[in-house]
């Protein structure tokens, strides 16, 4: 019994880690339009750098900083959105997709340098002992574990109210006007590429901040953690719930972490032995059916985005179609 | 540091030919496709495939020809994938992409693409095993065109860059000759336009997937027999593919192949600088040079 | 309004760029064989998009679009040629990486008979593209480009041409030129709608026309009265041409 509990906080525990970082994502994704192809990144830079500013010295290495849990965990964060300021300087102002390629990019980049930057990173081994916040207080690994549930669930209602207020504020409504209309919002005097950064970059930080919290709670990071698998779960997270909602975001994160976790339990239980090997292999082929079949069914996934529509009279509705009409002319 | 710049063009052949077929999607259809260089995948899978079967059928056709590995059945085989590959494009194309194309922004076809390159690669995983393949266990190190040890080559690394040079060749007829080619070009500048010209858009879509699928499967044949085939071979050439279409300028052809040489050059020269380990990472560095420098490529068009 | 032979026909349509968001309310109009027909008024009145709708560029939400004795609402634009249609677009109206001669043999593809025979047909026509033939379309000037564009619409033996503001942009001397082409077309008994800001000079090659305001008719008749009009003269053929596209 006390395992079958150990094992649901251990399961809540992640999902609501993960859940944070698919808030991040919708900032970016579901209210300002922004493709993020490496998710990965954002969330590992703040792992890996959490670990690095707050773990213990390593011999031969650099990092063990040993700061305190909370500066660590916002180096870490930081760390997440000044690489967002890199890649999204360069990118908000092109076409779309180039922000797709470039994130996709420095997730490859990314892993490719905690593998080998073994100075910093520990290499292919990554980085393993953390002592975790308040572990000294409490010996019951149990009862630890409900303590740092609680902790994620706590950061996650944080992080979901902020978000909420962000996206019913006047700067959400920019956003999703950007997102709706790029042209229109910059006629009327907005800045799409700034509000646009700005978007990448808070939903970075978040997906940083959500890093940091995964390595504190296996205290070890590796490179393996940042497969691109993950960016792909987080997606098919987002889709499923539907974009654009923050209550979506984090229910589509609890299902497709589910269907994840019981699809690979039920393969190693009950594939024959010499499928075993497959197992991966075919819990891939379903987060693309995922995302896939989520696209085209349900496209606006399990809670569509609720959108204000604000009627407006007439006249100024076809002064605003009349503009769209000779952009389309010229 | 002669042998750099000869592993670089030749790597830089094969990633032409893959992003040709990029950039014609990337552009005639506005999205950019993550599962594209799972074509790779397929084409050199399928030319396994055929190759085996048509060598079981007829072994004489089985025999490598001269100093190459390569075989007259694997040579026929190739074309087959290379159809087989196409049409597999324009399938993914009617089940996935056209009906996103009809009810949703691009932004989320290269989110579905993500998810079908998932798929893809990992359904080759399941049929063909997780293991690396070769097309011939016959060691070819016998005969080297150049065996200096400042300048190894192969007499397959010459026989690659000829075929692929003479696919680029035979495209660029195609493209500047017949009137198929000035349709797809002129679809590619302006689909408008085009179609009141009387250019059926539809059917230039399944040209257009049709030619990137089977230049695909001939660049993955290419790379099969200059490293080896892997079901995840389409994920190690994906960013690769991109960075030679972005820095030769979306929807040109003659920037996807000069961009193509310039990323197997980048990568073979970074890697006399860098660990090797750092290589995946290199074609990232390219794009991003591109896009701060000149965001639309060498030959591209501001969109 | 003419009541027969009325060759392309438009009854009472809505249309726009998007569904719900019409831009056309309720516009009819007629173009009879062999006739030029100039659509005037201001700017954002809904004249490209009438001509579009007509070329099925826009989404089309009520009304009708006859040509002869076929409807044309739902014609893919790539079939418009087969009904004898063919559409000039007011920019990017010929293909800049394509030469002359490769722009022309695209625009035949679409002719039954041999294309060949309707590229030479365009040369000879054209002396100004047949010197230009291998020069790229970006290395045209812009009366050169309009020249090529109504020939690779003219290549295709239409039986009316649609012309979004042929003359923008040009000089007074190369819209004086593309006017009289105009006119030569329509002697040769092909029907001509114009869309023109020009609206002086195209009047006075036109048999008739329209003026739209706000996606819907205000006046219409022959184009000479029109001209005549002291009304029409001080709100839309004043001095001030009102936000030259």
């Amino acid at each position: 019994m006390i395992g079958l509990i150990s094992y649901l906080v251990f399961f809540l525990t992640i999902s609501a880690i993960l859940a944070i970082a698919v808030l991040g994502l919708n900032l970016q994704w579901g209210n300002a339009g922004i493709f993020n192809g490496g998710v990965v990144a954002f969330f590992g830079t703040g792992a890996y750098l959490m670990i690095i500013l707050g773990g213990p010295e390593r011999a031969g290495e650099l990092g063990g900083f040993g700061l305190p849990w909370p500066i660590a965990l916002a180096g870490g964060a930081a760390a997440a959105g000044l690489l967002a300021v890199v890649v999204g300087l360069a990118t908000t102002r092109l076409r779309h997709d180039y922000l797709a390629i470039a994130t996709f990019g420095i997730a490859v980049a990314i892993e490719a340098f905690v593998r080998n930057a073994t100075y910093l990173s520990g290499g292919a081994k990554g980085i393993r002992g953390f002592e975790r916040p308040l572990e000294a207080l409490v010996d019951n690994p149990f009862l630890y574990s409900l303590l740092y549930l609680a902790l994620t669930v706590a950061f996650l209602a944080i992080v979901y109210a902020g978000l909420s207020r962000l996206v019913s504020s006047p700067y959400g409504r920019l956003l999703r006007a950007i997102r709706e209309d790029e042209t229109a919002a910059r006629s009327l005097g907005k800045n799409p590429a700034r509000a646009r950064l700005e978007a990448f970059v808070i939903g970075a930080v978040i997906m940083g901040f959500a890093g940091g919290l995964y390595a504190t709670f296996y205290a070890f990071i590796s490179p393996q953690d940042l497969a691109p698998i993950l960016t792909f779960q987080i997606w098919a997270m987002l889709i499923v719930g539907g974009a654009g909602n923050n209550l979506g975001a984090v229910v589509g994160t609890f299902v497709v972490w589910g269907c994840w976790v019981a699809s690979g339990n039920a393969l190693s239980s009950l594939a024959p032995q010499e499928l075993q090997l497959y197992a991966g292999t075919l819990q891939y082929i379903l987060i693309g059916l995922i995302i896939v079949v989520t696209l085209l069914v349900r496209p606006r996934g399990l809670l569509p985005e609720r959108l204000q529509v604000t009627k407006r009279p007439g006249p100024q509705n076809t002064g605003v179609v009349s503009s769209a009409g000779e952009q389309y002319q010229s | 540091m002669i042998q750099a710049l000869f592993d670089g063009v030749l790597v830089g052949s094969i990633l032409s030919l893959g992003a040709i077929g990029l950039t014609l999607v990337m552009h005639i259809l506005r999205f950019a496709n993550f599962s594209h260089a799972e074509l790779l995948s397929v084409g050199a899978y399928c030319a396994l495939t055929f190759d085996a079967a048509l060598s079981g059928i007829a072994p004489v056709l089985a025999e490598l020809i001269g100093p190459f590995s390569m075989s007259a059945a694997l040579a026929l085989a190739t074309l087959a994938a290379a159809v087989v590959t196409g049409l597999t494009a324009v399938l993914i194309d009617r089940l996935v992409f056209r009906r996103l194309r009809d009810t949703a922004g691009p932004l989320t076809m290269v989110f579905a693409s993500f998810g079908v390159a998932l798929i893809m690669r990992n359904l080759i995983a399941l049929v063909f095993g997780l293991q690396t393949e070769r097309f011939t266990d016959a060691i070819s190190f016998a005969t080297m065109i150049s065996s200096d040890p400042l300048l190894l080559i192969k007499p397959d690394q010459v026989g690659i860059l000829v075929i692929a040079l003479a696919a680029m060749g035979a495209l660029h007829l195609v493209l500047t000759r017949t009137t198929l080619g000035f349709a797809l070009r002129a679809v590619a500048e302006n689909p408008t336009l085009a179609q009141v010209n009387g250019i059926a858009l539809p059917s230039m879509i399944r040209l257009t997937w049709i030619i990137g699928g089977g230049l695909a499967a001939v660049a993955g044949v290419l790379y099969g027999i200059d490293n080896q085939l892997s079901p995840v071979m389409g994920r190690d050439l994906v960013l690769s593919l991109f960075a030679a279409a972005i820095v030769g300028g979306l929807g040109s052809v003659t920037g996807a192949m000069l961009g193509g040489f310039i990323v197997g050059l980048a990568s073979s020269f970074a890697i006399l600088l860098l660990p090797a380990g750092y290589k995946p990472a290199i074609p990232f560095l390219v794009i991003l040079a591109t896009l701060y420098v000149r965001p639309n490529g060498l030959f591209g068009e501001a969109r | 309004m003419p009541d027969t032979a009325a060759f392309l026909e438009v009854t009472d349509l809505t249309a726009g760029y998007r569904r719900g968001l019409p831009i056309l309310h309720g516009v009819s109009m007629a173009v009879n064989t062999g006739e030029i027909v100039t659509v005037i008024g201001p700017n954002g009145a809904g004249k490209s998009t009438l001509i579009k709708a007509v070329a099925g560029l826009v989404i089309v939400e009520g009304g009708s679009i006859n040509l002869g004795s076929k409807d044309l609402i739902g014609v893919a634009p790539d079939r418009l040629g087969s009904f004898g249609l063919s559409y000039v677009p007011q920019t990017a109206n010929i293909f800049t990486t394509l030469s002359v001669a490769q722009n022309l043999a695209l625009a035949a593809r679409r002719c039954r008979s041999e294309p060949e025979v309707r590229i030479a047909a365009m040369l000879d026509l054209f002396p100004a593209l047949a010197e230009r033939r291998a020069v790229r379309g970006s290395g045209l000037s812009g009366g050169q480009r309009q020249v090529l564009a109504i020939a690779m619409a003219l290549i295709a033996q239409p039986r009316i041409i649609l012309m979004d503001e042929p003359t923008a942009g040009l000089s007074p001397r190369a819209s004086q030129d593309v006017l009289e082409l105009i006119g030569k077309i329509a002697s040769d008994g092909v029907s001509v709608l114009l869309v023109e800001q020009n609206a002086r000079m195209a009047l006075g090659v036109s048999d008739r026309a329209y003026i739209l305001a706000d996606g819907q008719n205000q006046m219409d008749g022959p184009a000479a009265d029109i001209l005549d009009d002291p009304a029409v003269a001080e709100i839309y053929l004043g001095g001030r041409r009102k936000g030259a596209a």
